[in-house]
């Protein structure tokens, strides 16, 4: 596969999944991916993922999920929550060009309205970075 | 035993081989897609890439009704296949000839979809580029057999209504069969 971002720009957005699991810390792992499921980056805290497993999964379900929304009519998706016995994962699609997206997987406890706070202004900063 | 009225199908191969496109070309209902933009452009030189599935429906001469399903057709996205597969009742294998070795193509995607081949049945279409290819429908029909499967081989181009219906027709007549036996 061709680099997607230059080393500058993957740097830029590795530091701001660092700050976001600075800022949050029931935050376990974050991940930068292409829409169509190839890990770019990740920062995570204590456990160990498979990124490149992870990034085409999450590639599927962001857009499977995007689908029932339009079928639903409900309009542009902004992101997906899903809450399981031990632990929640956020997914955001980056408007960016390329598209990307970003999945944040944070501890049961975490505080939901901080995660997607925090996790928003991270996608918001990675767009501005790479705008 | 009798045949279901609504079968599950899918619709595999390699990326570029035109999964999307063919279901397109049968399916009465607007299609469901889940492309993204393809940034694997050494992979192949297509803009957007399906990434969890096609989904689309198609009723046979029979009144038979098809549901469709096209899979992903990177290996990164087996965890939609494994999916997609459960319930499955027949597999259409769609090979690209342009690509650099069809024929190990057809070994991995047949290795890959054996649970549901084993259990149901399976078709082979071979599309982009067969004309121009040193292979031919022959060398593919004799790969399959290599791998202890007969199994059907069509020329096929994947925009062509008709010659999508003669793959799931072929498809429906070994699910009958197997019903019966």
């Amino acid at each position: 596969m061709q680099d997607i971002l230059s080393p500058d720009l993957l740097s830029a957005a590795h530091r701001q999944l660092v700050n976001l699991l600075d800022s949050v810390p029931q935050i376990i792992g974050a991940f930068l991916a292409t829409d169509d499921g190839f890990e770019l980056t990740q920062v995570v805290a204590g456990k160990e993922f498979e990124p490149a497993r992870l990034a085409a999964i999450c590639s599927s379900i962001i857009a499977l999920s995007h689908a029932l929304v339009i079928e639903s009519e409900l309009g542009e998706p902004e992101n997906f929550l899903i809450e399981a016995k031990r632990g929640k994962i956020l997914l955001f699609t980056i408007d960016s060009n390329p598209k990307l997206s970003l999945a944040v997987i944070a501890k049961p406890a975490a505080l939901l309205g901080q995660v997607l706070f925090q996790s928003k202004s991270c996608a918001r900063e990675i767009l501005a970075v790479l705008s | 035993m009798s045949t279901p009225r609504e079968i599950k199908i899918l619709i595999t191969g390699p990326m570029g081989a035109g999964k999307t496109t063919a279901l397109a070309a049968v399916s009465s209902v607007t299609p469901i897609k889940t492309e993204a933009t393809n940034s694997d452009l050494a992979q192949h030189s297509k803009t957007h890439t399906t990434v969890a599935l096609d989904y689309g429906e198609v009723e046979l001469a029979g009144g038979e009704r098809l549901r469709l399903y096209g899979t992903p057709g990177q290996r990164r996205f087996n965890v939609m296949w494994q999916i997609l597969a459960k319930g499955a009742l027949g597999v259409v294998i769609l090979i690209d000839m342009t690509r650099p070795d069809p024929i190990a193509d057809l070994k991995d995607y047949y290795a890959d979809f054996q649970s549901v081949i084993r259990e149901s049945s399976c078709v082979i279409g071979v599309g982009r580029g067969s004309e121009n290819s040193a292979l031919s429908t022959a060398d593919i029909a004799a790969a399959c057999e290599s791998l202890g499967s007969i199994l059907p081989v069509f020329a096929v181009d994947v925009r062509q209504r008709n010659d999508v219906l003669l793959l799931l027709e072929a498809l429906f007549s070994q699910i009958e069969m197997a019903a019966f036996e």
